[in-house]
């Protein structure tokens, strides 16, 4: 008897915080009508336009109108069968995302490590803010000043080879040069910036634990790596696990801009290849490349997730 | 006593010497990171006879290549219309952001879990290229309109994320009682509450905002098909392919030659006039940046 008009009166509590909850928020829905409209309209409908990549999509009969083929995963199976140009240019997004993101990935952290060595005043400051400068040159001011640097008869990299006695190189036409052309590129705009996050999570450090290992005679790098590495090491698993989907992908603006006819064959990465077949080309291939793109957004959601679970069972650090 | 000491002078040798090193190539790094903005300036200042010969500092003086790009009307253009995108982008963008960041802070939000599904998924998974080109453009219409620029990279989740962490973090949850004891409500504790407090973190994702809107251009490229309409930064892309490719036309060539510009001083005149508004202003603001960076990392 007892214990069940404690429970309604429990209950009677729950329903009365409800009702005083619901009536707070009546007012902040309002505040989400615009922001929820915005998601469906630009996440969600897109989302749901992936049912494109099972259909035949015509623009004239819409997403609902447009016909289902007889094999609904035709046009995945088309793409992972082409030998010839979806896997060559797979092979590419993968050498560029791959050794891009390990560069990209450590460059960073070493300079934070050595930025913290640096005592802290007007010229630390001076120096930090030069390397952020580049993060805020627009893609393709970016690409524009690297193109006319490296420029065939005026640029000043081959006026350089040429004072030294050695042949001018067109550097944007030979395939050979663009990875390390797209790498140096990525590195200019990013390295600095990708300091701050880690200059963040050393500023935490105790300081005390320095004056003890100078104590104990620690050389600066046993510093590092003992005191300063440890305290960062959170840090470095989360970007880590951000970073890790890049491996299967490259930075399409730059990639789109930096491509020359002459070096496709190393250049094209599945982002440009989706955008030339279904954006640009005459006859726009819609449902093909959704396929692909679908395709890649699972696998990059896979990655995240398996990168996540490892870490968490490691080092119990994860996003989510 | 001696023994003490005898060690920590050879540490400081080597401390020293790592010092030294440290700082000569960390000051290396950075004049090689300043380089090609320094090269581009004196190349964009150099008369055009001279311009394959520049490789630190200008040689000659001459204001030619921006007084020539300056007269070109589609320019000018360009600038007003990046002036607008990224004014009216910003209103747009720190409207949605501030809504859904003040709800999001409430804790006794009814269906809060609900839209924090709704709102992260998106962070992980989303449409793609082709079918957000299909949706703007096949169902909304938005080819060729100027909203097509601004609305669907108006909302940033993961910027909403850190001004939700700041309102969080920093509001003092007492004020916002004795702001409901006072008779106010969501609305005005938004406005007279939260604002005027998270002045620092507005002042951060704005720029953000600002920052991603000045430098967009591809759904320009995409989707807008009338020249004057088009960024400037679309235009400096398009100009750019029309130098590769030494596309000048007769009559640009003639006052090129008349003024002594050389293409690559024009071209980067042009790139200095897009990149500098922002280089000029990061010094300044630099605080703000850093801290979006550290607000974001937080967990929250």
């Amino acid at each position: 008897m007892q214990e069940s008009t404690t429970s309604k009166k429990r209950l009677l509590k729950i329903s009365t915080r409800f009702k005083r909850d619901l009536k707070k928020s009546l007012p902040l829905y309002v505040l989400l009508i615009c922001p929820i409209v915005w998601y469906v309209l630009f996440c969600y409908m897109p989302m749901f336009g992936l049912v494109m990549a099972f259909k035949n999509f015509k623009l004239s009969q819409g997403i609902m109108g447009s016909e289902w083929p007889d094999n609904p995963f035709e046009h995945f199976i088309t793409f992972l069968s082409d030998k010839v140009v979806f896997w060559q240019v797979f092979k590419n997004t993968f050498i560029i995302g791959s050794v891009t993101t390990v560069i990209t990935f450590t460059a960073p952290i070493l300079l934070a490590l050595f930025f913290n060595e640096l005592r802290t005043g007007k010229y630390k400051k001076c120096l930090q803010t030069v390397s952020y400068m580049p993060y805020f040159v627009s893609t393709v001011a970016l690409v524009n000043i690297f193109l006319f640097m490296i420029g065939f008869e005026n640029g000043v990299v081959n006026n350089l080879l040429e004072g030294l006695g050695k042949d001018r190189i067109n550097f944007i036409s030979e395939p050979k040069y663009f990875l390390a052309l797209y790498i140096i590129i990525c590195l200019w705009r990013g390295l600095g910036w990708g300091t701050i996050i880690y200059t963040a999570a050393m500023a935490g450090i105790d300081t005390q634990l320095y004056d003890a290992a100078n104590i104990e005679g620690a050389g600066r790098f046993q510093k590092i790596w003992h005191i300063t590495l440890p305290t960062i090491k959170p840090t470095i698993v989360i970007m880590m696990i951000l970073a890790l989907p890049g491996f299967l992908g490259a930075d399409f603006e730059t990639i789109l801009l930096l491509q020359t006819d002459n070096n496709m064959i190393v250049s094209d990465v599945i982002s440009t290849y989706i955008y030339r077949r279904g954006i640009t080309s005459g006859a726009r291939q819609y449902s093909y490349t959704t396929a692909i793109g679908m395709f890649m957004s699972v696998i990059n959601l896979m990655i995240i997730f398996i990168a996540n679970f490892i870490c968490k069972k490691i080092a119990d650090i994860g996003l989510f | 006593m001696k023994q003490k000491t005898k060690p920590k002078l050879i540490l400081s040798k080597r401390d020293k010497i790592f010092d030294i090193l440290n700082y000569s190539i960390l000051t290396l790094l950075c004049l090689l990171m300043l380089y090609p903005f320094l090269y581009m300036i004196s190349v964009s200042l150099t008369p055009a006879d001279r311009v394959s010969d520049v490789f630190l500092y200008p040689l000659g003086f001459q204001l030619n290549a921006y007084k020539f790009i300056f007269q070109m009307p589609n320019i000018l253009t360009g600038y007003r219309n990046t002036l607008i995108y990224t004014f009216g982008g910003l209103a747009v963008s720190m409207f949605l952001t501030i809504c859904l960041a003040y709800v999001f802070s409430k804790k006794f939000l009814v269906g809060r879990k609900f839209l924090t599904v709704f709102v992260l998924i998106t962070m992980y998974f989303g449409g793609g290229l082709i079918p957000s080109y299909i949706v703007n453009t096949n169902v909304l219409h938005l080819i060729d309109n100027i909203w097509v620029i601004i609305i669907p990279g108006a909302l940033n989740t993961y910027l909403m994320i850190v001004m939700r962490t700041y309102f969080t973090s920093t509001i003092p949850i007492e004020l916002e009682e004795s702001a409901q004891i006072d008779g106010a409500g969501q609305y005005k504790i938004l406005l007279y509450v939260y604002l005027p407090l998270s002045l620092p973190i507005l002042a951060t994702i704005s720029l953000f905002y600002f920052v991603a809107m000045w430098n967009s251009w591809f759904g320009a490229m995409i989707y807008l098909n009338t020249e004057s309409k088009y960024p400037i930064q679309l235009i400096l892309r398009n100009s750019m392919e029309r130098s590769l490719a030494m596309g000048f036309s007769n009559a640009q060539l003639a006052q090129m030659n008349e003024y002594k510009i050389d293409g690559n001083s024009l071209n980067y005149a042009l790139t200095i006039s897009v990149v500098l508004p922002l280089i000029v202003m990061l010094p300044f603001l630099q605080k703000f940046f850093t801290k979006g960076v550290i607000v974001g990392s937080l967990k929250g």
